[in-house]
């Protein structure tokens, strides 16, 4: 039991949130002892699950008091162990936030409760003929907290931006149970950005958990096509040449041989067909002149590069069921190995090509399977490394792999993360990226937010203590 | 420190040639101006700075000093504006990363050698920096199009006060390794560091460029036009209500939008606007930029010699906030020198140059409480030091204020960004 969680404050937490809003069961804490990345592990002492801000500020005004670590959640669909409790402590969600508190259609945002499914968002827009742009995989399942957390992107990020391009405003609880309402939206920042500061800070500036975001029309026109190539260079230089002859597509979606094998064996088949060594989702929106003018010269590119054959969706049903296999291809992987690990890194769009085959030479290297399922667009890569966790050998495998991976991507001049977050994966290869100045200045802007630094401890920022923390993690074996 | 040490302290730095004596809009004394040519020198100068107590301004090339406030005090200014070229420049990637000193013209130039065309495209590029425009928050006229400066800032160099180079982000167009510094450095009006490098987004060139000049009847059909063009299929880099280039005619008022991208796209965003817009005038081409880029200057407001407001607030509530502010200028008896950004919920008013600082006080106190009826703000440009005695240019009332002063403890411990000039005297 972490230091300071104690019967007294159990009562405590449940005299706010009431018997559905604390969760202090052994059992029931191995839910939250993980989110996406698997591999490393720690069970909270307790989650706790509030319904409101004002719920919310008074149990972290508690935990604060009792020196208890906070780790805040949305659904745990994250990738770099971000929403893991290293330190122990308290888990606070906010899957029972999910409320659409206004959706104001004259000046097109939302306000939302954090805990609030991202696609939910695009749903209730869309009778309004709005949607929100962030469209991260998992959009039926991650919160719109939690891409607060991350500065999570997604499919149509490529054209929309991130996140953190979308959020207006915040209503944040602080480390010690304060609440700052940064919520009213202003043109530009009255003093210090500290909305833009706030989205990206991996939950260790506080808890979001009323959110403020723009929404875009729904474009009249939208074309979505799969170009299918017999090898997978030529899908890259494709993504390559359009960026270059400077077209914007709001998507550039590549899948490889391996996933789309994976996903046509799935119930996320979407019709890829397999004997393709790669396929080129790409969707194009707009007016009607502007997506005809784009697309057909995107397609000679696409040709140019060596696509043996194009397939256009013809209605909404055929485009939904593109984007199903793209959007399943995660869980699709299944079906190749009991366990899939995800790496998520950016490279300079220039170099798609050869960063794809490094990394595939790599996973090889380490006698491990690796498909490529990527946002090629922006240069956001996702190898996975299929494996099986009950293999300690092969564990060990897949994280030098993934070590190797991230320093390839840095010295060709790319980053450790593109949209999942540093976490607990990334931590120490952060040294890879910036000098000890630059990380002395996170550390400074994190302090400033967190002094006791409690907020999700033990992330992002490689200093001795964290490294030890993860030594002391539990491998999942 | 006499003036003279100080003088010679900052020479041994940065070369006798380059220490100048330059009159600043703050009061006397007059503040030497240091102009490093390396970021190991802005670092050597603030060291110099924290070792002897002293309090540094950063500027570009100083086009935005009338944006803030009087520093508390300041000993000298540091000006980037030797850090010139770029870094990297992939234009395949559509990226560039560039000395923080580059004028806005020049960059815009190097950029447009590879094919892309830079955003934020702000007023008179030739007098400001890359750098100051990143540090004073400076989002251009483009703004519908493509957003706020701090969207395309992918990263940066920054040298904190006690001298220390550090770096944000990186050179790539998605990237979420570690805090966003450069996020909070956009827009802090050099109050926290100095940037020496920027890394920026690049857009494509357009193939075709056009310009739409309509003459709405007044205000609110002017309003109602530009409403009308948000609904179409088009996505405008610019639309601008103003009264100060109004068409012959009668009307007070001039719409204009700026259009631009695929040659097909635009002829048929041509022919959409065409028809919400009946009667409006096309120019293509040089013509059009030629238009465009003289609309911008002038309705910036922004030559440093007169005050103006900059106001922003709930796009469902600008024609409110417009029309008090209206009457505001009416009352005064000053000149209607407005331009609006409909679509974005800007307004920019040029206060009459003849206004006293007295009276520029009281009618930015009139127009702040209008606008913030309406969930607004306004920012006072350019006004004399003497009319901000007691008023803060950027707003009466900053949320989060607190954690701001930490934040500013935090990465300047010495103090040596002298206090005072940003948003609550940060």
């Amino acid at each position: 039991m972490t230091p300071g969680v104690d019967a007294s404050l159990l009562e405590g937490l449940r005299a706010i949130t009431g018997d559905a809003g604390l969760i202090s069961d052994p059992t029931r804490l191995l839910s939250y002892e993980c989110d996406g990345l698997a591999l490393l592990q720690q069970r909270p002492a307790c989650v706790v699950l509030p319904r409101t801000t004002d719920e919310c500020a008074r149990a972290v005004a508690l935990l604060h008091r009792a020196g208890v670590p906070i780790v805040g959640r949305g659904a745990g669909t994250g990738l770099s162990g971000g929403a893991t409790p290293v330190a122990g402590g308290a888990i606070v969600g906010l899957a029972r936030m999910r409320d659409i508190v206004a959706l104001d259609v004259e000046n097109r945002t939302a306000r939302v409760q954090a805990g609030l499914v991202n696609v939910d968002l695009s749903f209730a827009a869309e009778q309004h003929g709005l949607f929100y742009a962030p469209d991260p995989s998992s959009q039926h399942a991650c919160t719109i907290g939690g891409n607060i957390g991350e500065n999570s992107g997604g499919p149509h990020c490529f054209k929309y931006g991130s996140t953190n391009r979308h959020v207006l405003g915040l209503v944040i609880v602080r480390h010690d149970g304060s609440v700052l309402d940064l919520s009213r939206a202003h043109l530009d920042p009255l003093g210090y950005d500290l909305v833009g500061l706030f989205v990206g800070s991996e939950g260790m500036f506080g808890i979001a958990t009323e959110i403020v975001v723009q929404l875009m029309p729904i474009q009249p026109v939208v074309e979505t096509v799969l170009a299918i190539f017999k090898d997978l260079d030529g899908a890259c230089d494709s993504v390559s040449d359009v960026i270059a002859a400077g077209h914007e597509p709001v998507a550039l979606e590549i899948l490889d041989r391996l996933t789309i094998e994976a996903v046509e064996a799935s119930v996320f088949a979407a019709g890829y067909p397999r004997d393709a060594e790669a396929v080129l989702l790409i969707e194009c929106e707009g007016s009607e002149a502007e997506v005809a003018a784009s697309l057909d010269e995107i397609l000679a590119v696409v040709r140019r590069r060596g696509a043996i054959d194009v397939r256009r969706a013809r209605n909404a049903s055929e485009r939904k069921k593109l984007w199903a296999g793209r959007k399943g291809a995660f869980g699709a992987m299944g079906r190749i190995a009991p366990d899939l690990y995800v790496a998520d890194v950016v490279v300079p769009r220039t170099k798609l090509r050869e960063l794809v085959l490094g990394s595939t030479r790599i996973a090889h290297e380490h006698g491990l399977k690796l498909s490529n399922v990527f946002h090629a667009g922006d240069g956001n890569l996702h190898p996975n490394i299929s494996y099986d966790r009950r293999d300690p050998a092969e564990v060990k495998r897949v994280l030098a792999a993934g070590d190797e991976i991230m320093e390839l991507v840095v010295k060709a001049g790319g980053s450790l993360t593109g949209e999942h977050g540093v976490g607990l994966e990334k931590q120490a290869a952060m040294t890879q990226v910036f000098d000890e100045s630059s990380l002395r200045a996170m550390c400074s802007v994190r302090d400033a937010w967190d002094p006791e630094r409690r907020m999700n401890p033990g992330k992002l920022i490689p200093v001795h203590a964290c490294r030890e923390m993860r030594g002391a993690l539990r491998p999942k074996a | 420190m006499s003036t003279a040490q100080l003088e010679s302290a900052l020479a041994q730095v940065v070369g006798r040639e380059h220490v100048l004596a330059q009159r600043t809009r703050f009061d006397a004394p007059e503040a030497p101006l240091a102009c490093p040519g390396s970021v190991e020198q802005v670092s050597e100068l603030l060291k110099l700075a924290t070792r002897d107590g002293l309090r540094v301004v950063p500027i570009g090339l100083g086009s935005k000093l009338g944006w803030c406030g009087a520093p508390e005090r300041v000993d000298f200014l540091l000006s980037t504006r030797r850090l010139v070229g770029a870094v990297s420049h992939e234009p395949a990637d559509g990226t560039i990363a560039v000395r923080a000193g580059e004028t806005m013209a020049a960059l815009g130039e190097r950029v447009a050698r590879g094919g892309h065309r830079l955003t934020p495209d702000v007023a008179h590029p030739s007098r400001c920096t890359v750098g100051g425009v990143v540090a004073a928050g400076q989002s251009g006229i483009d703004r519908l199009r493509f957003g706020p400066v701090r969207h395309h800032v992918l990263g940066v160099q920054a040298v904190l006060g006690d001298g220390t180079i550090t770096r944000s982000g990186g050179r790539l167009v998605k990237n979420v390794t570690g805090f966003d510094l450069h996020r909070l450095y956009t827009g802090s009006h050099g109050t926290l560091c100095v940037l020496t490098e920027v890394a920026l987004r690049l857009f494509p060139a357009p193939d075709r460029d056009a310009w739409v000049a309509a003459a709405p009847r007044d205000l609110a059909h002017g309003l109602d036009l530009a409403r009308a063009a948000r609904a179409l299929p088009l996505r405008a880099v610019s639309i601008t209500l103003t009264s100060i280039d109004p068409p012959t005619g009668g009307s007070a008022w001039a719409l204009f939008a700026r259009l631009f991208g695929k040659s097909a796209a635009i002829e048929a965003e041509l022919a959409a606007l065409r028809a919400a817009w009946r009667g409006a005038a096309v120019l293509e081409g040089d013509e059009a930029r030629r238009h465009a880029d003289e609309l911008r200057d002038a309705t910036s407001f922004d030559d440093g010699s007169h005050a103006s407001l900059a106001i922003g607030c709930e796009p469902a509530l600008l024609a409110g906030v417009l029309r008090d502010e209206l009457e505001l200028l009416d009352a005064a008896t000053w000149p209607r020198r407005v331009a609006v950004q409909p679509l974005e919920a800007r307004i920019d008013v040029g206060l009459s140059p003849h206004a006293t600082p007295e009276q520029l006080r009281e009618f930015t106190r009139r127009a702040r409480a209008a606008a913030q009826r309406h969930g607004g703000s306004a920012h006072l440009r350019n006004a004399p030091l003497s009319a901000l005695d007691g008023l803060d240019p950027f707003a009466d009332e900053i949320t989060g204020l607190e954690l701001m002063r930490e934040l500013k403890r935090m990465l300047d411990p010495g103090g040596v960004f002298a206090r005072g000039r940003f948003a609550g005297g940060l």
